[in-house]
């Protein structure tokens, strides 16, 4: 019976029931109706009359959208354009530089992988949607152990904001200054409050390259004109590289500007464990180098070097050394020195009855003898040779003098200041193209922002969570004045008193707040980093998603990305090839509640008692306008500059903005339309670059930024500071002597000693930069999960001795924890070494400590060596087969998603 | 049509707007003590009663799933809210994310085309989300408002005797159903199902994805008599 019938025929008083129901139905309304409110999220709004009546389902047509540029803004190095198609708010389709010409001198700024999945950044289902508070944390019954474990609730940003607001106050009262470990957007609303906090720095991605000022050099980040520029790269005949592949690292441009090298005739000659895709690409000889012993080969080489100079075979440059640098032989020493020992000496084994031949470096770097003297016979005078060094070599413990013997090899060749010729860190923030900008981001103006005098302590990186855990740091501040300072680097240097250690101090912590910084997966120690979350009273988190950093917090909140942001769009000049800058700018509405990190600030400082007018009185639109306006490009002849934009009455006009009209290169509206503009190059043009040339030709009135104004193969400074900070017990000295590394080679064997046993940890473990990820971004997205499994590299020869076959899960074990992933069984790999790739998010195993999520943070230490360089590629382990369950590959584990 | 008809497809509409809003309303917020009483009283359950049948037994379901919430208590409340966080806040796995996007689209992602075309059917019939444009459109709340809402319209058209236009609004809904709730719903309950816990929600969706399967016939019931 159908239910008409039903209502229709029923029995006794058909209106009567009729009736009856429907008061029945309208009480049952009223009820629900009374009983509260649905979620406003979940409610629609009548918003205009109906125009119903079709009944066909809505096709999505494309017409009516329109492509806009959005930002890559990871730092990764590569900057690429990526371009959104927007319809309605709505993500359609995504595409990269399909406008510019691309030919083999400008090449078209095409996106990666990574970028090419950016709009998951911003619409995956995983973003953080609304505030989130731990269950079990309230004020004053943290139940810290729950951390990363516990359930979750939705709060208000009210609520969030007041939480945060009176943990700091309370926890600043209670504790004291140094009770608040911060870091990024965190420290902001300290600085305002005037609260001394703690804050922990880093040499992170640089490892030693951080601070080569003192040596005279650029450290390929803050100071790119630090090798020649791309085009010069086209004369050299030899590049002779320590661990470069930026096919994994930066895949743009990167990677395409060193094939251009390749195709031009440059062979390439890469010391690395790994047979790298670049490698491959760049069809080069290969030579296998245990992790951290790169100092070893270079002075083997340069024994070789000074051995097989001669008259005939000349493979030093004398003229070079004698005119440029101090410190090689007895006779050139630098005033400062305070012994009198000498780089040649040293290599002949003056000082220690060890020469430094290539058959003692063989034995610490795995490098066959005869394959140094080889590479050393290249690196001689009469061959135009690079000499490029990744920041990846320099990421390891004990290797702080790295950088200077790069550059002493280099200057025994002459390698320096000549066209085809260089020496210097590689660093794929400028993609790989080096020398002073073409074009010049411009500046938002002054914002009105008053900044406050909270001070940070400075903790390094490598004794942060011991310092949570309550050990004594140093709490020097000296390397981080110096970092980037380039060439100003002695007078800021100026009240250090450098023949003084720094006396530790210890911090009473009780709350961090992470900012968006991802400090447990990309800080060395991430198991004794959570150890430390769960130690402390309060934990905030913000960013994308629940990263592993943000899963053991107590309130998180969600944040915007570039693409929901105005202003925000134009990115750091410092990270772009110096052809080119791009520009992006807001695209979507913010997700769900998420809001700018600014703006999460200005909400915790109103509870706080901060005036909003504190983060400045300049909309973000004004920003971005007068910095594109004051935005500058090279003229043709290399020297003259002149505006990027013309600027109209009715430009302003339409961007609501202030300013004055004015004469340039482009309109703005074609800026930004293109979203990029890119100098052409041409060979040959007066724009090419050769790095330190004015120095080369007339050293007396051209020199370096050291103290002797020349190159310092002996150099007291950088080894005084170095003593300064008192991490490594031995001293170093002046000169860049090999010494075995923390967690090094030596380590694997029994006693440090190779020639006896291995050890536990037999195996040396490198966390290469992986095509999935810049860092730790990108790693919850589905597609790149999928394209890139993240497996641990194994050599063929280990797996063997293992047991163990593609694709078995295998657990990696250190001295500081373990993680299982899937192993894959390679010839591709250096036996002795494996490859972790950096940035995985943890997935641990709460009952056994175990991570099955192939984290390599979590099985590193804080471990504190020489200037606190950060040693990611410094650790030993054991591989052994995983009796457990199989891992599932990461795409198909579930993601977490909070909404 | 008679007036004895038309009277009955009135209350029929009637209830049905009633057992739509109140879908709407359950998986659309946190659960509350209030919320719970009233979606368990006699006159609700003695609404959802009326569309009983056997060849649709969506709304059995439905009742059944909603007879344990009669004699909740503070403790089961809480329990009952716990689950609802699980299954619609996180943080561990949810599941079964409730946005059809999630479901009709290769890639797990919200704010796809599918979303747009949701937004469309909302925009022919003048309706926007409250939160429109940040939250996507195409949450199971949403679109059972959406109907909820239309299923009002077609009733006050037919208190107006506005025949035709009811029967445009029956029409539309149906096709709305057919082209996106029926696609999803299937897999959105039999993720459900997986969950830790079962206390309210996965029977919930059982019921939900039942009466959404039945609501064909209803409204070809209920054009058949216009
Ligand atoms: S190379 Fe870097 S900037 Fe370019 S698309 Fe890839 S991740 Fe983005």
């Amino acid at each position: 019976m159908s239910l008409i019938d039903k209502l229709t025929n029923s029995g006794i008083s058909r209106r009567g029931f009729i009736k009856g129901t429907a008061a029945t139905i309208g009480a049952a309304s009223v009820a629900l109706a009374a009983s509260g409110a649905v979620a406003q999220a979940n409610m629609l709004d009548k918003t205009a009359e109906g125009a119903a009546g079709a009944l066909v389902e809505p096709g999505i047509a494309l017409e009516g959208g329109k492509w806009v540029n959005v930002a890559c803004p990871h730092n990764c190095g590569g900057k690429c354009l990526v371009r959104a198609y927007i319809k309605d708010g709505v993500i359609l389709r995504q595409k990269t530089d399909d406008f510019s010409s691309d030919d083999d001198v400008n090449r078209q700024q095409r996106a990666c992988l990574r970028g090419w999945s950016q709009q998951y950044q911003a619409r995956g289902l995983d973003r953080l949607k609304y505030p989130m508070k731990r269950k079990n944390w309230t004020p004053g019954n943290p139940n810290g152990h729950l951390r990363g474990q516990d359930e979750w609730e939705r709060i208000s940003w009210d609520e969030a904001a007041q939480y945060i607001a009176d943990e700091i106050k309370r926890i600043n009262e209670t504790y004291g200054d140094n009770a608040i470990l911060c870091a990024a957007a965190g420290t902001d609303v300290m600085n305002k409050m005037n609260i001394n906090y703690l804050s922990s720095w880093r040499t992170g991605s640089w490892g030693s390259w951080f601070a080569p000022s003192a040596l005279g050099w650029g450290d390929g980040c803050y100071y790119y004109d630090c090798n020649n520029d791309r085009l010069d790269m086209l004369n050299c005949e030899y590049v002779v590289a320590f661990g470069y592949n930026p096919a994994w690292s930066s895949l743009g441009n990167a990677t395409n500007y060193a094939k251009s090298w390749k195709d031009a005739g440059t062979k390439f000659i890469l010391f690395d464990p790994i047979y790298t895709d670049t490698a491959a690409m760049l069809d080069a000889q290969w030579v296998p180098i245990r992790p951290g012993t790169d100092m070893a080969a270079m002075l083997g080489m340069a024994y070789v070097m000074l051995e097989e100079d001669s008259q005939e075979n000349p493979l030093i440059d004398w003229d070079f050394l004698k005119r440029c640098c101090v410190g090689f032989d007895g006779e050139h020493m630098p005033a400062d020195a305070k012994d009198d020992q000498n780089f040649f000496d040293y290599l002949r084994g003056k000082y220690d009855d060890t020469p430094k031949t290539p058959e003692w470096a063989s034995q610490i770097c795995g490098v066959p003898a005869e394959t140094l003297r080889q590479v050393a016979r290249v690196l001689g005078v009469k061959n135009k040779v690079g000499i490029l060094s990744s920041w990846a070599t320099a990421r390891t413990y004990n290797t702080d003098q790295l950088p200077q013997l790069v550059i002493a090899l280099g200057a025994m060749g002459g390698h320096i200041g000549k066209s085809g010729h260089t020496v210097g860190p590689t660093a794929w923030n400028h993609t790989n193209n080096f020398g002073p900008r073409l074009i010049k981001a411009g500046s938002g103006g002054a914002t009105g922002a008053v900044s406050g005098t909270g001070a940070a302590t400075s903790v390094s990186e490598t004794q942060q969570w011991k310092a949570v855990l309550g050990e004594p740091f140093n709490p020097t501040k000296l390397w981080t004045t110096i970092a980037g300072a380039g060439p100003n680097w002695k007078s800021k240097i100026g009240d250090f008193d450098l023949t003084r250690k720094i006396e530790n101090v210890s911090a009473n912590v009780k709350m961090i707040w992470n900012g968006s910084a991802s400090r447990l997966t990309n800080a060395e120690g991430a198991k004794l980093g959570i150890q430390a979350h769960r130690a402390v009273e309060f934990v905030v988190g913000q960013g994308h998603f629940l990263t592993t950093t943000n899963k053991y917090s107590d309130i998180v909140l969600p944040i915007t990305t570039a693409w929901e942001r105005e202003g925000t769009g134009y990115i750091w000049e410092g990270y772009y090839n110096r052809d080119i800058l791009l520009i992006a700018d807001k695209v979507i509405e913010p997700y769900f509640e998420a809001k700018s990190d600014e703006e999460a600030s200005k909400l915790i400082g109103e509870k706080l008692g901060l005036s909003a007018d504190m983060w400045g009185t300049v909309s973000a639109k004004q920003r971005l306008f007068n910095a594109v306006a004051t935005t500058t490009v090279v003229k043709e002849d290399g020297k003259t500059w002149e505006n990027l934009c013309a600027i109209t009455e009715d430009d302003i006009k339409a961007w609501g903005v202030e300013g004055q009209p004015q004469e340039g290169r482009i309109s703005i509206d074609k800026y930004m339309e293109d979203g990029m503009y890119r100098v052409e190059r041409k060979v040959g043009d007066n724009l090419g670059f050769i790095h330190k040339k004015e120095f080369r030709d007339d050293p007396e009135n051209n020199p370096i930024p050291t103290t002797s104004g020349k190159i310092e193969f002996y150099c007291q400074a950088y080894a005084d500071m170095i003593n300064a900070h008192g991490y490594s017990e031995e001293a170093y000295h002046g000169l860049p002597k090999y010494i075995p590394t923390a967690q090094g080679y030596e380590t694997t064997y029994v006693g440090n000693d190779p020639k006896g046993a291995k050890g536990d940890y037999p195996l040396q473990c490198i966390n290469p930069h992986y095509q999935r990820r810049a860092h730790s971004i990108f790693d919850n997205i589905p597609w790149l999960q999928e394209a890139c499994a993240n497996p641990v590299f194994l050599s063929k020869l280990d797996a063997i001795e293992r047991g163990i076959v593609d694709g078995d899960t295998v657990k990696v074990s250190s001295i500081h924890g373990d993680t299982l992933r899937h192993a894959y069984v390679t010839a591709r790999m250096m036996p002795g070494v494996i490859g972790l790739p950096h940035g995985k998010w943890n997935r641990v195993d709460e009952k056994t400590g175990i991570d099955h999520g192939g984290s390599e943070n979590y099985i590193t230490g804080n471990v504190a060596t020489g200037l606190g360089v950060n040693g990611y590629n410094s650790l030993t382990v054991q591989v052994s087969k995983w009796d457990g369950d199989a891992i599932p590959a990461d795409v198909d584990v579930p993601q977490t998603i909070l909404f | 049509m008679d007036q004895q008809t038309r009277e009955a497809v009135q209350v029929l509409l009637q209830g049905r707007q009633y057992v739509l809003s109140l879908l709407h309303t359950l998986f659309g917020t946190e659960p509350a003590m209030e919320m719970l009483r009233a979606a368990a009283s006699d006159d609700s359950l003695a609404t959802i009663a009326l569309f009983e049948a056997q060849e649709t037994p969506g709304a059995a379901m439905l009742r059944e799933a909603l007879m344990p919430l009669r004699q909740v208590d503070e403790e089961q409340l809480g329990n009952i809210r716990q689950e609802y966080t699980n299954l619609f806040l996180g943080p561990r796995e949810l599941v079964a994310p409730p946005w059809e996007s999630v479901y009709v689209t290769r890639d797990r992602a919200l704010f796809q085309e599918s979303t747009l075309a949701v937004r469309q059917w909302y925009q022919r019939y003048g309706y926007q989300p409250a939160g429109y444009p940040r939250y996507p459109d195409d949450h199971i709340s949403l679109m059972l408002h959406f109907l909820a809402l239309l299923t009002g319209e077609a009733l006050g058209c037919l208190r107006e005797g506005r025949v035709d236009d009811c029967r445009g609004l029956l029409e539309g809904q149906k096709v709305f159903v057919q082209n996106h709730l029926l696609h999803w719903l299937p897999r959105y309950q039999a993720d459900m199902q997986k969950a830790e816990t079962a206390l309210f929600y996965p029977g919930l969706s059982a019921a939900l994805c039942q009466i959404i399967t039945d609501d064909g016939p209803l409204i070809d019931e209920l054009l058949a008599s216009l």
